[in-house]
């Protein structure tokens, strides 16, 4: 897979000098995948330019994560060629999301409707003080 | 506040210049030894005592929820701020299971997906702040001035770095303290504000008592006694619209260095300088 395939933003978060480690997110295109978090240590004598550090910065980003993204919720569909013709919500998440990236995925037992009523009931007595 | 001033940073520095790195300073404290649970005590007593109106702004995360937790555990009738935006939903339903669960209720402070973006974007470019979600404790501040709360935050503590590479072995060794847990002390000193920070005794001791196994949210919930969630992030809608007009050019000269990223044995051994076995 190129960097053609899914192309990407790059934004250098930060950067430690005197270990010349670059933490730098990858934000891909499609915004239904995950913005992954990676740190990445440059050797300074190989990177003399910026534009040589944008190339290997670049060739370091996870197409492979996205590729796995990609086929997890494409693989039950395969499975079930009946469905071909009917929309079909794709709804599935990597079972297991890698540390640092930008969304995860996590289950409370409030719905958003309670949220949303509890909010406006709090909200409610505010008013009313 | 930091008590004594046992921790100072360079965001002074950095917010009138973004090229100057961020960077902490540690001063010499005498303290004792004592466990993570009990610091966690002592501190909350004493902010409960030292500030009138003291409201915690409280997210639906670990970090804050354990601050809820210890008020409400010592007798110490702490009230919470809930934030809410349509960015913000899934951290919030934990929240309201807290909520529902202690039987508590918070001060709301509801924000538009416009006013929100527009009030932080506003803030961070004011002060030089690089990081949005950092700059909510402020906005917050400025909220409850004239109301004369005084906020508490679960902010404050370092975190081991953990990020998928291959040298994430490396990494782990290393405390990664981002500035925005330090910028509602930067911008009103006026608040107890970070947690975690309170004093030198604490920090200490949440170091010393806290295990890493590679899974820092695990970490935290084993710590705080809490169950474990994931870490909850703002929407990306949220992150990607602010961060559009804040983000550091992808130019050397203007790298962001907004992070510290210290061993941990070299940061322990300067913060244990003082210490009274």
């Amino acid at each position: 897979m190129t960097n053609d395939f899914l192309p990407f933003k790059i934004n250098i978060r930060d950067y430690l000098h005197e270990e010349s480690l670059y933490t730098v997110e990858f934000i891909p295109n499609d915004k239904s995948l995950q913005t992954i978090t990676h740190v990445i240590k440059i050797n300074p004598e190989e990177a003399d330019t910026e534009e040589k550090i944008i190339e290997l910065i670049s060739a370091c980003s996870p197409q492979s994560y996205w590729r796995d993204q990609i086929r997890n919720r494409t693989m039950d569909l395969s499975k079930h060629k009946s469905m071909i013709g009917k929309v079909i919500p794709v709804s599935k998440e990597p079972e297991k999301s890698l540390p640092g990236s930008a969304e995860t995925v996590t289950f409370s037992s409030q719905q958003a409707d309670e949220v949303d009523q509890f909010i406006q009931s709090i909200l409610n007595e505010q008013k009313t003080i | 506040m930091i008590k004594d001033n046992w921790i100072t940073t360079s965001l002074d520095k950095r917010t009138k210049d973004n090229l100057n790195d961020f960077s902490i300073s540690i001063r010499p404290q005498n303290f004792k030894v004592d466990t993570f649970r009990n610091n966690s005590i002592r501190v909350a007593k004493e902010i409960f005592e030292s500030y009138d109106n003291v409201h915690l702004l409280y997210s639906g995360g670990l970090d804050s929820e354990y601050v809820f937790k210890v008020f409400l555990e010592q007798n110490l009738p702490i009230k919470t701020i809930l934030i809410s935006t349509p960015f913000n939903k899934e951290e919030t339903k934990f929240a309201i299971d807290f909520y529902k669960t202690h039987g508590q209720k918070p001060h709301i402070i509801t924000y538009t997906k416009n006013e929100i973006i527009d009030a932080i974007s506003a803030k961070c470019m004011a002060l030089g702040y690089a990081h949005p979600i950092g700059a909510l404790p402020l906005l917050v501040s400025d909220q409850i001035k004239s109301l004369g709360f005084n906020l508490v935050t679960g902010l404050g503590e370092p975190f081991v770095t953990g990020v998928p590479t291959n040298i994430q072995e490396k990494l782990s060794d290393y405390y990664n303290l981002p500035e925005h847990e330090f910028y509602l002390h930067h911008y009103d000193k006026s608040h107890p504000g970070a947690f975690y920070t309170y004093d030198i005794a604490l920090h200490h001791s949440m170091l010393k008592d806290m295990v890493h196994t590679g899974d820092i949210q695990k970490d935290k919930s084993v710590l705080y006694g809490l169950e474990y969630r994931d870490k909850m992030r703002w929407s990306r809608e949220f992150i990607e619209i602010t961060s559009e007009s804040m983000s550091p050019k992808l130019t050397l000269p203007k790298v962001n260095v907004s992070h510290i990223h210290i061993k941990k044995d070299r940061y322990i051994k300067a913060i244990e300088r003082n210490l009274i076995r």
